[in-house]
């Protein structure tokens, strides 16, 4: 499965480059409105309903990226210190309930997507449009976690963080 | 019934390594399912889209990146030096620092969020140079981000003051002395860990040592000088302030010449991934809001209780474990919301100011954000120190008994809240 | 059964205690088959949710702006134009025209919803003013002043085309910034400088008149049309006499919110509204020259006004 890692590894690069300009923009549009300003006294007034949207895109994007890289926070208080068969019963649930949410909100997207198709405010585009990030990545978290499903059968279960020191 | 299944789902999820980010939306789930929504799965993702899109967040991921920034061009180094040679020859000097910044920080921004995304990083990392544990300087950093929202400006407290139909002004004027004593009571604990623990004190620093020390250090100083200044002359709104952080520290990175491009493109990335984390979170309590609110779990709580009391002392004591209960799952202004206006009329009933009521409700719901199951700033902590989540939350326990010796002083001395207020405005 | 009703209000404020009497009614109406269950302040989320879920059906209720259905139909946005009536009256007969209800008919297609009784029937509040640090008394005291609004791009316009310098900040920052300045003027319904505290950084008021405001009870279609004629008939009582109620209690204390705003402090200014109205029809002369006002709009206005 080294081509599927590899091909996940490359969509999450890409993904990152994408939430890196949103923000770039973001703080570049920002910092030019407040200059301007202070300077001239004129606003450019989008500036900052497009900040919003550049916000929800980037924690949508994101959002992949730490799952990709295990940068989510799990707790293994209980779970280090059950019997192996536990363990994988434990891991099972784990995997079980993170893609029952998964499923959850790919399955509401179409639906979402028909109800929210009005334009918002100042920005022009459909209200939808703030979600479609949330829904890429839902979709790569879903065969991420899914591919990580033999490492609880292999080990104990790997959690999300990394070990201390890694950094 | 729902409430029960909520909570309880969201304690076994969380105990069986479900990851945070998941758990919280899923035991919100539960609730669904409980409660008989379990076929409107669409209320699920429109919560978490409802819960990202927050204009009051926005700052967040600017004051992320001016933090990550600060620390690759070396400006860590500069400000642990200044600190060390004002507080250093100090007893735990350092820890004091990290008290102090977060006020100084607090005026800045009403988030404490926002203070841990931007101070965090250099905190933590200068405590732990510096021998701290890193559980204890990751933990301190966590405790002192609540004094944001109590120091003036304070979003938490323009939505009480709305809800409650009182003076913005006069409720940031009694936020300022609470906010220190918060932080004074933690200066006093970190004094006493200081006697038991061997935390390092530094000899005293030459003259010619804190003239270099000043100089170079002086650039850290003066950004949220700038920020203040910014702010205070109407140039930024809060929200934009992050972002003349965040130019601040480019700028000083381009004088320094430590800012290649790859350096600039991973404290992006950084930021990114951090402020994502930190988001999906609170998109996740909020689907868990919501279904609470539905169900009205909140009120029926209050409602079980507040009949058990009869005088002024033990309504008071009641509403701060209340308050304090409620932080575990929720966060503080949607309880806010939620409970402030059934709890204002036995407030005016037992003649208690609803500016101290105020000051006191927000400083004993921002607690939660140090509280598990659900608190931001320990999640936030975690996933940037990778500190598991439940040594972060033992180092945090014993932080909370100064915190609280300050609430309960604040809950039954009006005047600590009310004078200054008082003084100003009048009666 | 139960219904769950949705509101920005709080339960202390007018509107609030209007939502109370509404739920009232409808109970003592229906002997207790509806019992409405009102979530204040906005607890159940944003508006653009809350109307996702009462076309779903999860609440049955909602009040809000009539102006907010022009997220079925864009036409409707242009109802809370400001500065086009002289007052409630106008735009009760230029909301009852046959091109407004043709809109409201459609947004309620569209949406699953039902709009209870008639479209004005209770107003949001008694008027409009723009609360600022100095003094707005002529259409030149606009010019250049840093105006708070929110996101829309009409409402934006307009008072650029005042001469106002408009700045987009949400509701909960705009005590801070008329505080610190970042802003030198908020415009809203007379009812809530006061709770929002505005005339301890903007103590200077003037009545504008902008455009007035009525509440709409939507109600989920399925829900509504579920019901017994009997049943329908009751909830549509219950909705009128909230209404007067909400009349009666508006009427009854705009002067006495106009003396305490005065005992704290803050001052009333005429603002003489002739050039600001005559400003503002070069204004929609403009934006229907370049098509973008509704068909029929400025006609149905015009309609409304003279009649
Ligand atoms: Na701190
Ligand atoms: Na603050």
């Amino acid at each position: 499965m080294d081509l599927l890692d590899k091909i996940l590894k490359r969509l999450r690069d890409v993904f990152v480059a994408c939430a890196n300009i949103i923000l770039a923009l973001m703080l570049v549009s920002n910092a030019v409105n407040i200059g301007w300003r202070a300077l001239v006294g004129t606003a450019f007034n989008p500036v900052f309903p497009w900040t919003v949207v550049g916000f929800v895109w980037l924690t949508f994007l994101g959002f992949y990226v730490f799952v990709h890289d295990r940068g989510d926070v799990a707790v293994d208080l209980v779970t280090s210190r059950l019997p192996r068969v536990l363990q994988r019963a434990a891991g099972v649930l784990a995997v079980g309930v993170t893609l029952t949410m998964l499923v959850i909100i790919l399955a509401t997207a179409p639906r979402l997507i028909s109800s929210q198709s009005d334009a918002m405010d100042m920005i022009g585009i459909p209200r939808f449009a703030l979600g479609i990030p949330l829904f890429v990545s839902a979709a790569l978290v879903m065969i991420v976690t899914l591919r990580r499903i033999p490492e609880i059968w292999r080990g104990p279960p790997e959690h999300y963080h990394v070990p201390e020191g890694a950094d | 019934m729902t409430g029960v299944v909520v909570l309880t789902s969201l304690i076994g999820f969380i105990l069986l390594g479900v990851p945070v980010s998941f758990a919280i939306p899923a035991s919100a789930f539960a609730g669904f399912i409980v409660a008989g929504w379990g076929g409107e799965w669409l209320i699920v993702t429109q919560q978490l889209l409802d819960g990202v899109n927050r204009p009051t967040l926005v700052a967040l991921p600017f004051f992320i990146f001016a933090g990550s920034l600060m620390n690759r061009i070396g400006l860590t180094d500069r400000i642990f030096n200044l600190a060390l040679a004002f507080v250093g020859h100090f007893r735990a000097g350092l820890a004091h620092v990290n008290v102090v910044a977060s006020l100084i920080f607090s005026g800045i921004s009403g988030s404490a969020t926002a203070d841990l995304a931007g101070l965090g990083q250099i905190e933590v990392q200068a405590m732990r140079k510096r021998g701290y544990d890193h559980d204890f300087a990751a933990a301190l950093t966590v405790i002192t981000s609540i004094v944001g929202p109590v120091v003036p400006p304070s979003i938490t407290l323009i939505v009480y003051a709305w809800l409650s139909n009182t003076s913005v002004a006069r409720l940031f004027l009694a936020g300022i002395i609470p906010g220190l004593m918060i932080g004074l009571a933690l200066m006093l604990f970190i004094r006493i860990t200081a006697i038991w623990r061997d935390y390092p004190q530094e000899p005293r620093m030459t003259r010619c040592q804190i003239g270099t020390a000043l100089i170079e250090g002086l650039p850290a100083l003066v950004a949220p000088m700038i920020i203040l200044v910014a702010i205070t002359f109407g140039l930024t709104t809060a929200t934009e302030a992050g972002v003349l952080a965040s130019v601040y520290a480019l700028f000083l990175g381009i004088c320094y010449r430590t800012v290649p491009a790859r350096q600039l493109w991973s404290a992006l990335t950084e930021t990114a991934t951090v402020s994502a984390f930190i988001m999906m979170i609170i998109g996740g309590s909020h689907v868990m809001s919501w279904i609470l609110t539905f169900e009205q779990v909140p009120q029926a709580i209050a409602d079980t209780v507040l009949p058990l009391v009869e005088s002024r002392a033990a309504f008071i004591l009641m509403t701060i474990a209340l308050l304090f209960v409620v932080g575990f799952f929720l966060e503080a202004t949607p309880s806010l919301i939620i409970l402030a206006p059934l709890l204002l009329p036995s407030v005016d009933e037992y003649g208690i100011d609803r500016v101290q009521f105020g000051i006191l409700a927000v400083m004993t719901l921002l607690t939660g954000i140090a509280t598990p199951p659900v608190g931001v700033g320990l999640y936030v902590m975690s996933g940037m120190t990778r500190i598991s989540l439940e040594r972060l939350s033992f180092a945090v326990l014993p932080m909370l008994l100064p915190v609280f010796i300050a609430i309960f002083l604040i809950a039954y001395v009006p005047e600590l809240s009310l004078w200054l207020p008082n003084l100003v405005m009048g009666e | 059964e139960t219904w769950r009703m949705s509101t920005q209000a709080s339960s202390e404020s007018f509107e609030g205690q209007a939502i109370d009497k509404f739920a009232e009614l409808v109970e003592t109406y229906t002997d207790g088959e509806i019992e409405v269950r009102v979530y204040p302040n906005e607890q159940l989320g944003k508006l653009d949710t809350v109307m996702d879920q009462l076309g779903q059906g999860v609440i049955q209720v909602v009040s809000t702006s009539v102006a907010l259905l022009g997220r079925y139909v864009e036409a409707i946005d242009y109802t809370s134009a400001p500065f086009l009536f002289e007052d409630y009256e106008q735009w009760s007969r230029f909301m009852n025209s046959e091109l407004v209800q043709g809109w409201v008919s459609e947004a309620e297609e569209a949406g699953n919803i039902e709009v209870l009784g008639d479209v004005t029937a209770m107003p949001r509040g008694s008027y409009r003013v723009i609360a600022s640090e100095t003094p707005v008394a002529s259409l030149e005291d606009f010019d250049g002043l840093r105006v708070r609004q929110w996101s829309n791009d009409l409402m934006v316009n307009a008072w650029e085309h005042l001469g106002a310098e408009v700045r987009i900040l949400s509701w909960s920052e705009v005590y801070d910034g008329l505080n610190r300045g970042l802003i030198q003027a908020v415009t809203s319904p007379i009812e809530l400088i006061e709770p929002q505290k505005f005339y301890e950084v903007a103590p200077n008021i003037s009545r504008t008149n902008e455009y007035p405001q009525a509440l709409a009870f939507l109600v989920n279609k399925d829900t509504m049309e579920g019901l017994s004629p009997e049943m329908q008939e009751a909830v549509e009582r219950a909705h009128a006499e909230a209404s007067t109620f909400m009349e009666d209690l508006l009427d009854a204390n705009v002067e006495e919110i106009v003396t305490t705003l005065e005992s704290e402090g803050a001052t009333f200014v005429d603002l003489d509204l002739g050039p600001v109205v005559e400003r503002m029809d070069g204004f929609y002369q403009e934006l229907d020259a370049a098509g973008e006002l509704p068909d029929g709009f400025l006609d149905a206005v015009a309609a409304a006004r003279t009649e």
